[in-house]
C-alpha cells in the first residue's frame, strides 16, 4: 500500500481503513433523560481524500463524468434515503429527511455518475445565537467512488450557496475518528472548536468542526464590556436544535 | 409535502410537535399496520401516545387513555325523559369512578404491582398476557366497579333468553349470568350502570323467524334489533347520552354482524359494542369496540372445562382435526390432507364410538380452521385438552385477545400455507412446543365456563372485554343551563383551560390531515424543527425502536422462564460456581457503568438485582446484590451531587431502578456474616486434613471436598473486595475530609483483595465446565458466561431513544479500572487537607493528567469544595487573601463584604469544581470563564477605585486585582493546553498556538512578578528579615520580559537567571524551562511555515486570519491579552527561518537550563519529570532543526509531529520517504 503523503496534511495521512463508511448527522437521544432532549448527531465518517489506496470495487471514471444536482423534488428523495440509509448504520426517519430537503433544497446537493446517484450532501442553515450559520448535516459518497474529490465537491457547492446566502460560519460534527472527513474538512478551512465528551451512541466523542466566512468591516478585537457581558450571557444558554 | 398551519387557530398548547407527529404516523401506520387495539393502547405503555390523536376532545388529562369521548349533544325534550339532572349527576359519578380505574390500571402499569382490598386467589402473571399487570388490575376494578343494566323491555324467546346448549350455546349463558339477580355486576338502577345490554338474542331469532329457512334476507332480524333499539331510545336517555357507546349486545351466531350491515343499522349500532363469536375484521369487526367472544360447544348443557388429557411428552399425533367441509379453508384442508399422513391427521368427521376429545388429547397441536365463518369451537376445545391450537383462519379476532397474548401460546398459520403444515409443525423446536404447551395449560383458566361465573373464567373475561371497551371511552358531561348556551357551543368552553392554555379542539383538522397525508409526510408547523423531527421514531425498525422486545417481553416472563433461578442451582458446588460468575459479571457490569453507560443496561442487566425479594432466601446471593446496589446508590449519589458528570450524564440515569431503599447498614451486617460463615467453612475444610473434630458442626460451603478450599478463598476476597470498597466509599463522604485516613487503609484492603480475586482464576478456571480456552472478551474469572442478566430487558428503561449498544468490559479490564479507581481515590486520600489555593488549582491539574475516570474526579470535587470552602475548612475569602499575599489584617474586612469579592469567591469555586471535569467539558467551560474573570477583575478594580481609595488601602486592592489578573492568564494558559490534549490543533495551527501561549505565558509571569513585587515590598515594610536578593530579581525580570520578545534566547536564559536567586518560585522555573521549548517550537513551526515545508491550507472559503480569530476568539473576546491580533502573529513571526534559528539554538538554550534547573528540584520527581519530558524535546528538535538546516532543499524529507514525549509539545520527525 503506498501513501500519498504530497497532500498538504500529509503529516497525518494515514492508510485510510477500509471499514470508514461515509459521514453524516447523527441523531443522539443520549441526553433525554437528564435535560430534555438533547440535540446529538451522527458519527461523521468518511475517506480521507488524499488516501490513494484502491479498494477492490474502485470505480474507473473521469471526474467530468460526475454530474452534481441541486436536489431538485421528491424524485430525489428516495435516492437520499437510500445512499444514507445504505451506508450510515443509524437510520433517520423520513421526517427527518424532509426537514431538510423540503425547507433547504437548495443547499442540498446530489453526485450522480452514468445515471447512478453516488453520493450527496444534506445542509441547513439559520439563526443560532445570533448568528446566521450552515449547518452539514449528511455528506454521503458511496465507496468505489471515494477518494475523488467529490464529497469535497459537494460540500464545497454547498457551502458556496450558505456564503452566497449570507451564513457567517459553517458547523457540523465529526466523529474523532473519522481521520478522512477531518483531513476533508481541514482543507476546506475549518477548524476544531470543540470536543464533545461520549457524543455518539457508540460512546465516541466528536468534534465541532466549524468554518468561519471572513468579514471584512468587523474586527474582533476591543470589544465593549457590554458586549462581552451579553454574548456571555446568551452564551450560557442553548437554543433546541443545536445544542453542543 | 409540508403544510404550514400559520394562519390556523390553533394554540398547541402542550404537544403540539407531538400530536403533529402522531398524526403523520398514524396515517403512516394505518395503511399496513393492523389497527392497534384500543385495548393494547391501554394495557401497554408503549402505544398510549397514539390514542391522543384519536382522542375526540382533550379531557383535563392529556394523555389519558381515554379513546373516544363521546358528547352529549342534543338535549332532549321528550315526555319520557327522566330528570335530566339526575342522570347527569350519575353519570358524572360514575366518570369519576372509571377514572379512578383507570389511574389504579396505569399505577398498576407503572409500578408493576397490584392494589386490591380483597385477597388475591390467582395473580395472572407471565408472558401469556400482554401486559400482567395491567390486566390483573384492570380486572379487580372491575369485580370492583363493574355494573350493567339489562333493558326489561321485550319478551321471550326473542329477548332475555338465548340457547345454552350446542356451538351458540354461550350467548344464552351469558345472557342468563347478566340478567341473574345474584350477579355482582348486575346494577340496581341504570343510573349506576356503566354499560347496559340489548337482551335480544339472534340466534333465537334466527330459530323461530327463519325456521324454515327461506330467505337469507337479514332484514327481519334487523327490524327486530332496530326496533327493539328505538324504543328504549324513547324510553329511557342512556341510549341517546352515549349513541349507544356505552351498550352492548351479545350474540354468538354467525349473522350477529349483520345487525349493522345495513345502512340503517349502520348508523345506529355505529358506536355499540358487538360483543360477537364471529369476530371478523374483514366484515366490520372492529376490534376497538367489539369484543370477540369464545366460541364453545356445549353439549347437553355441559359447561366448558379442562379434560384430562395426554402428558405432552407422549402425545402420539403431530396435528389433529375433525370436521365437515365448511367453507374454502376448510375445503381446502381437507384436500390437501384428509387421511393421507399418519402424523398430520385430518378426518371429516369420525367414526361413531371414536372419543374425539381424547384424540386431541392425544395431539400436540390441533388444526382449528375458519368454517363458514372465522370462528371455531375447536380453539377452546384444544385449549382445554392441552392441546396447542393452530389457528388456520384470515381476519380472526381471536377472543381475549385484549389481554392475552395468543401467539405465546398458539400457533397462526395463514390459510395459504396448508400446504405445509407438516413442515411448519415439525419445524417447532420441542422446547418450544413444550413451552407452548405449559402456556395452553396456563390459560385453560380463562376458558372454563362457570355458571355462576368465578374471577378470570370465560364469562369474567368476555365482561372483562366489555370493560376495557367501557373504560376507553369517556361520556362528556356538559351542563346546559340557558345561560351558557353559547359558551357550549364553543368548543374551547367545555375544556377547562390552566396556564392561560387556550384549548382548540383539533380533531376535525386532525382527520382532515390523516385524510390528505401520505406515507411518511408532515405539516410543518412554525415550531417544528430539527429536534421534532429527529425525536419521531419508527416503531418496530430494530434500529430506532429500543422497546422492540428481544428475548422476553418482562421480566416475568424472563424469570418465569428461568432465566434467574434461584438457587442458581440445586446441586451446591455448580450454585457456588454460577454465583462466583454472577459476581464477576457485576464487577465487570459496575466498571463499565462508571466508565459512562447507564445503569439499567449494564448492573441493572442482573435480573437478580431487578428483583431484590426474590433472592432473599439465598444470603450469599442476597448480601452481594444487596451490597452492590447499596454501592451504586452510593456512588451515584457522590457523582449526581458533584455534578461533574455533565457531558456523562448517561451514568445518573436511574428511574425505575430498584436501588436499594432500606437500611444500607443492614446490608454490611447481612455481609459480614455470610464472610464470617464462609470463614469458618474455609477454617473448618483447611482443619480437616489434621483435626476431624472441629468441622463436624459446620456445613460444608458446597459438596465437593476437594473443591471446598478454593471456593471459599474465592468467594471471600469477591466479599472482602466489597465490604472494604463500601466502607471506602463511606468514609470519603464524611465532611472536611475527616474519613481519608481510614479511606486509605479501606483502599490498600481493597487492592489486596483484588489481588486475591485475579489469584482465584487460575482455580476457578480449572474448574469451570463446558468452557475451554479463554477467551479476551469473558467477563467472569473462570470463563463462564454468568447466568441471570439481560440487558435488552432494560431497554425500554432508557427513554424513546434509539437503543444504544454497550459492550461490557472484560474481567481484567474491569479489574484494571478499579485498580485504577483505587489508585486514583488514594492519591486524593493521601494529599494534604491544608493545602494553599495555588497548591490545590496545581493539585488538580496534576491528578486530571493520570486521566482518571468520573467517580474519583467526582470524589475529589466534592471534597474540595464543601459549604463553599476549601475542604469544607478554610472560606473562600482567606484562601484567595492567602493566596494573593495579603498582610494577614483582613479578618472581617470590608473587602469581604464588597459583593464583587463574593462574586470572586464564586469564581474561585466554580474554577475547582470546573478542573475536576472531563477535558472537553473543562475546556469548554474554562473558555467562558475567562469573561468572568475578567468582567470580575474590571469591576473589582472599579469598586477599589470608588470605595476605598480613601481608606488608603490601595496596596491590600492592589494585591487583589494582581491576584486576579494572574488567574486569568494562568486560566488562559490552561485552556490553550487542552487543546493538545483534546487534539483540536492542526498542524498548521500549531504556529499561532505556540506563538499564543507564549504571549499569554509572559503575562503570566509578568503577572506573578508583579503581585510577588508588591507583596514582597509591603512584607518588606513590615520585617526587614526577608530576602534581600529578590529585590533584583524582581525589577531585572520586569524588564527581561520585554527583552524576551525580542531575544527570546537572550531574554530566556537572563530572566532565568533573575529566578534563580528566588527558591521560593520554583514554578517559575519550571515554566521557563519550558519556555525555552515553547519559543523554540513556534520558532521552529514558523520557520517550518515560512520555508515551506508546513504550507497552511489555502481554504476555498477563508484565510490563516479567519483561523487565527475562531482560535482564540474566546481569548480575544476576554481581551486576554489586551491588544494582541493577528497583525501582531504575523509581525512577530514573519521572519523566522532556519538561519535565524541557528543563530539562536533555541532548543540547545533550553536544554542548558534545564540541566541546570535540575539540581533545584532534586527532591521533587514530578518537576524532574516535567524537565526530564521538555529535555527530550529540547533535544529532538534541536536535532531536526540541524537536519534541515543540512538539506533546507531537499524536499524529499518530510517533517512529522508527535506527543510522544510532552502532552503539548511537539516533538519533530523526520523520514526520507
Amino acid at each position: 500500500m503506498s501513501l500519498n503523503l504530497s497532500g498538504k496534511d500529509g503529516f497525518k495521512a494515514r492508510p485510510s481503513k477500509t471499514t470508514e463508511g461515509p459521514f453524516g448527522l447523527r441523531c443522539g437521544r443520549k441526553k433525554a433523560a437528564t435535560r430534555g432532549w438533547r440535540k446529538k448527531k451522527r458519527p461523521e465518517r468518511g475517506r480521507s481524500m488524499e488516501s490513494s489506496n484502491k479498494d477492490e470495487g474502485e470505480m474507473d471514471f473521469e471526474a467530468s463524468e460526475i454530474e452534481y444536482v441541486s436536489y431538485g423534488g421528491e424524485h430525489h428523495l428516495p435516492l437520499v434515503m437510500n445512499l444514507v440509509d445504505q451506508e450510515l448504520s443509524e437510520p433517520y426517519s423520513i421526517f427527518t429527511y424532509r426537514y431538510f430537503v423540503y425547507l433547504w433544497p437548495h443547499l442540498s446537493f446530489l453526485a450522480f455518475h452514468k445515471g447512478r446517484c453516488v453520493g450527496t450532501v444534506v445542509c441547513k442553515m439559520g439563526e443560532h445565537r445570533n448568528t446566521f450559520r450552515g449547518y452539514i448535516a449528511m455528506l454521503v459518497v458511496i465507496k468505489p467512488y471515494r477518494g475523488r474529490g467529490i464529497a469535497t465537491e459537494l460540500v464545497t457547492r454547498s457551502i458556496k450557496v450558505m456564503m452566497e446566502s449570507g451564513c457567517e460560519e459553517v458547523t457540523l460534527e465529526a466523529e474523532v475518528t473519522n481521520k478522512g472527513a477531518l483531513a476533508l474538512y481541514g482543507r476546506l478551512g475549518f477548524i476544531r472548536a470543540k470536543r464533545l465528551f461520549h457524543y455518539y451512541l457508540n460512546g465516541v466523542d466528536a468534534f465541532r468542526l466549524k468554518l468561519l466566512f471572513p468579514r471584512s468591516e468587523l474586527h474582533p478585537s476591543l470589544p465593549m464590556m457590554a458586549d462581552k457581558y451579553e454574548s456571555h450571557m446568551q452564551s450560557d444558554h442553548s437554543d433546541a436544535p443545536l445544542k453542543e | 409535502m409540508a403544510l404550514t398551519t400559520n394562519d390556523s387557530c390553533l394554540v398547541f398548547s402542550v404537544t403540539s410537535l407531538f400530536l403533529i407527529l402522531l398524526i403523520a404516523f398514524f396515517a403512516l401506520n394505518s395503511n399496513h399496520v393492523p389497527i392497534l387495539l384500543p385495548v393494547i393502547n391501554l394495557l401497554s405503555q408503549d402505544l398510549k401516545t397514539l390514542d391522543t390523536v384519536k382522542e375526540q376532545q382533550h379531557s383535563t388529562l392529556p394523555l389519558s387513555h381515554v379513546n373516544a369521548t363521546i358528547h352529549i349533544t342534543k338535549p332532549r325534550h321528550e315526555a319520557h325523559v327522566k330528570p335530566r339532572k339526575r342522570i347527569r349527576s350519575s353519570l358524572v359519578r360514575i366518570e369519576e369512578d372509571l377514572a379512578e380505574a383507570r389511574e389504579a390500571i396505569r399505577r398498576a402499569i407503572r409500578w408493576r404491582n397490584f392494589t386490591s382490598e380483597k385477597k388475591e386467589i390467582f395473580v395472572p402473571r407471565g408472558c401469556v398476557y400482554k401486559n400482567a399487570y395491567a390486566f390483573h388490575q384492570s380486572h379487580i376494578e372491575m369485580l370492583k366497579r363493574f355494573k350493567v343494566w339489562t333493558y326489561k323491555e321485550g319478551e321471550p324467546p326473542l329477548a332475555h333468553e338465548a340457547p345454552m346448549s350446542s356451538i351458540y350455546g354461550i350467548e344464552g349463558h351469558l345472557i342468563a349470568e347478566v340478567e341473574s339477580r345474584e350477579s355482582p355486576f348486575s346494577a340496581r338502577h341504570p343510573n349506576q350502570a356503566h354499560v347496559l345490554m340489548l337482551p335480544i338474542s339472534v340466534a333465537q331469532i334466527v330459530r323461530y323467524l327463519y325456521n324454515p329457512l327461506t330467505t337469507y334476507s337479514r332484514d327481519q332480524m334487523m327490524r327486530i334489533t332496530i326496533d327493539y333499539t328505538n324504543i328504549i331510545a324513547r324510553r329511557y336517555p342512556y341510549w341517546n347520552r352515549s349513541h349507544g357507546a356505552d351498550h352492548f349486545l351479545a350474540s354468538c351466531h354467525d349473522w350477529a354482524p349483520d345487525i349493522s350491515k345495513e345502512k340503517l343499522g349502520k348508523e345506529l349500532f355505529k358506536n355499540l359494542i358487538r360483543v360477537l363469536c364471529n369476530a371478523n375484521t374483514s366484515e366490520g369487526f372492529n376490534p376497538e369496540k367489539d369484543v370477540p367472544m369464545p366460541e364453545m360447544n356445549l353439549q347437553g348443557y355441559k359447561l366448558s372445562s379442562p379434560i384430562p388429557s395426554q402428558d405432552p411428552n407422549h402425545r402420539s399425533i403431530l396435528a389433529f382435526f375433525a370436521g365437515g367441509v365448511h367453507g374454502r379453508i376448510r375445503k381446502i384442508l381437507l384436500e390437501q390432507w384428509k387421511d393421507k399422513d399418519e402424523e398430520v391427521q385430518v378426518h371429516e368427521y369420525l367414526p361413531n364410538g371414536v372419543d374425539y376429545h381424547g384424540l386431541m388429547g392425544q395431539s400436540k397441536f390441533c388444526l382449528c380452521p375458519s368454517g363458514y365463518e372465522v370462528a371455531s369451537p375447536r380453539i377452546v376445545e384444544s385449549i382445554n385438552t392441552g392441546c396447542v391450537p393452530v389457528i388456520i383462519s384470515d381476519y380472526y379476532q381471536l377472543p381475549f385477545s385484549d389481554v392475552l397474548d395468543w401467539s405465546k401460546f398458539s400457533l397462526h398459520i395463514p390459510s395459504k400455507r396448508i400446504a405445509e403444515i407438516k413442515t411448519i409443525l415439525k419445524s417447532v423446536p420441542q422446547s418450544k412446543y413444550l413451552k407452548l404447551q405449559r402456556r395452553v395449560m396456563k390459560v385453560q383458566k380463562h376458558f372454563v365456563l362457570n355458571r355462576p361465573a368465578k374471577p378470570f373464567d370465560a364469562f369474567h373475561m368476555i365482561l372483562h372485554s366489555i370493560w376495557l371497551r367501557r373504560l376507553n371511552i369517556k361520556l362528556l358531561v356538559e351542563f346546559r343551563e340557558p345561560k351558557l348556551e353559547a359558551m357550549a357551543e364553543d368548543p374551547r368552553a367545555s375544556i377547562p383551560s390552566a396556564d392561560n392554555s387556550v384549548w382548540a379542539d383539533v380533531s376535525p383538522l386532525l382527520q382532515a390531515a390523516c385524510r390528505d397525508l401520505q406515507e411518511g409526510e408532515l405539516i410543518h408547523g412554525d415550531n417544528f424543527n430539527l429536534f421534532a423531527a429527529m425525536s419521531a421514531l419508527e416503531i418496530m425498525d430494530p434500529k430506532m425502536d429500543s422497546g422492540i422486545a428481544c428475548t422476553y417481553y418482562s421480566l416475568d416472563e424472563a424469570i418465569e422462564d428461568g432465566v434467574a433461578p434461584v438457587p442458581v442451582s440445586a446441586d451446591k458446588t455448580t450454585d457456588v460456581r454460577c454465583i462466583i460468575d454472577i459476581m464477576d459479571h457485576l464487577l465487570a457490569c459496575e466498571a463499565t457503568w462508571h466508565k459512562g453507560h447507564s445503569l439499567a443496561q449494564t448492573v441493572y442487566s442482573c435480573l437478580y438485582l431487578l428483583r431484590p425479594e426474590r433472592t432473599s432466601s439465598h444470603a450469599l446471593l442476597h448480601s452481594y446484590c444487596k451490597i452492590i446496589s447499596a454501592t451504586c446508590k452510593a456512588v451515584l449519589s457522590v457523582v449526581s451531587e458533584a455534578r461533574t458528570h455533565e457531558e456523562e450524564d448517561l451514568f445518573t440515569m436511574a428511574y425505575g431502578l430498584p436501588l436499594s431503599g432500606d437500611g444500607d447498614e443492614k446490608c454490611l451486617s447481612m455481609l459480614n456474616a455470610v464472610e464470617e460463615t464462609i470463614s469458618r467453612q474455609l477454617r473448618a475444610c483447611k482443619a480437616s486434613s489434621s483435626k476431624r473434630r472441629l468441622s463436624e458442626d459446620i456445613e460444608p460451603l458446597q459438596n465437593n471436598p476437594d473443591l471446598e478450599e478454593g471456593y471459599c478463598k474465592a468467594l471471600l476476597c469477591r466479599l472482602r473486595f466489597r465490604k472494604h470498597f463500601y466502607h471506602l466509599l463511606m468514609s470519603m463522604k464524611r465532611p472536611q475530609g475527616r474519613g481519608l485516613e481510614l479511606a486509605r487503609k479501606h483502599i490498600a484492603s481493597c487492592i489486596s483483595e483484588i489481588d486475591n480475586i485475579q489469584k482465584s482464576s487460575e482455580f476457578l478456571r480449572a474448574n469451570a465446565h463446558g468452557m475451554s480456552g479463554q477467551n479476551i472478551d469473558n467477563t467472569t474469572a473462570s470463563g463462564c458466561q454468568a447466568i441471570g442478566f439481560d440487558a435488552s430487558l432494560n431497554c425500554r428503561l432508557s427513554a424513546p431513544t434509539p437503543p444504544r449498544a454497550i459492550k461490557i468490559l472484560c474481567w481484567e479490564k474491569a479489574l484494571e479500572y478499579f485498580v485504577k479507581l483505587l489508585k486514583d481515590l488514594d492519591v486524593i486520600c493521601s494529599y494534604s487537607l491544608d493545602p494553599s489555593l495555588e497548591a490545590a488549582l496545581l493539585f488538580v491539574v496534576k491528578f486530571q493528567k493520570s486521566q482518571p475516570d468520573l467517580v474519583s474526579r467526582a470524589h475529589l470535587q466534592l471534597l474540595l469544595v464543601q459549604d463553599g470552602k476549601l475542604y469544607g475548612r478554610d472560606p473562600m475569602f482567606s484562601m484567595i487573601t492567602r493566596a494573593a499575599g495579603l498582610p494577614e489584617v483582613t479578618e472581617n474586612h470590608d473587602i469581604q463584604k464588597n459583593d464583587f469579592m463574593v462574586q470572586l469567591g464564586q469564581l474561585v469555586i466554580n474554577l475547582l469544581k470546573i478542573l475536576c471535569t472531563n477535558a472537553a467539558w473543562q475546556r469548554r467551560k474554562l473558555g467562558k470563564m475567562l469573561q468572568d474573570w475578567r468582567v470580575s477583575y474590571v469591576q473589582l478594580e472599579m469598586a477599589f477605585k470608588n470605595e476605598f481609595e480613601e481608606a488608603s488601602k490601595t496596596s491590600n486592592t492592589k494585591h487583589i486585582l494582581a491576584w486576579v489578573e494572574e488567574q486569568t492568564y494562568w486560566i488562559a494558559f490552561r485552556f490553550l493546553n487542552l487543546g493538545f490534549e483534546l487534539e483540536l490543533y492542526s498542524v498548521h495551527d500549531y504556529c499561532m498556538v505556540y506563538w499564543y501561549i507564549s504571549v499569554v505565558l509572559i503575562k503570566l509571569a509578568e503577572k506573578k512578578h508583579f503581585r510577588m513585587a508588591i507583596s514582597n515590598d509591603s512584607a518588606k515594610r513590615k520585617s526587614k528579615k526577608k530576602r534581600d536578593s529578590f529585590k533584583d530579581g524582581v525589577f531585572s525580570a520586569a524588564v527581561l520580559f520585554l527583552q524576551s520578545q525580542i531575544y527570546l534566547a537572550e531574554g530566556l536564559s537572563m530572566s532565568w537567571v533573575s529566578f534563580r536567586n528566588s527558591p521560593c518560585y520554583n514554578y517559575a522555573q519550571l515554566c521557563f524551562t519550558s519556555w525555552g521549548v515553547l519559543f523554540s517550537s513556534m520558532g521552529m513551526f514558523a520557520a517550518l511555515t515560512n520555508e515551506c515545508r508546513i504550507v497552511p491550507p489555502q481554504g476555498p472559503f477563508n484565510t490563516e486570519h479567519e483561523i487565527f480569530i475562531q482560535q482564540f476568539e474566546l481569548l480575544q473576546k476576554a481581551c486576554i491579552p489586551d491588544n494582541i491580533s493577528f497583525v501582531t502573529f504575523k509581525e512577530s513571526t514573519a521572519r523566522a527561518n532556519f538561519s535565524t534559528l541557528a543563530t539562536f539554538d533555541y532548543f540547545k538554550e533550553a536544554q542548558k537550563i534545564a540541566k541546570e534547573v535540575r539540581s533545584g528540584f532534586s527532591n521533587d520527581p514530578d518537576t524532574i519529570a516535567e524537565l526530564r519530558r521538555v529535555e527530550q524535546v529540547a533535544e529532538r528538535n534541536s536535532i531536526v532543526l540541524n537536519l534541515c538546516r543540512a538539506g533546507t532543499l531537499d524536499p524529499k524529507l518530510k517533517i512529522s509531529f508527535t506527543f510522544c514525549h510532552h502532552p503539548f509539545y511537539a516533538t519533530a520527525i523526520v523520514k526520507r520517504s
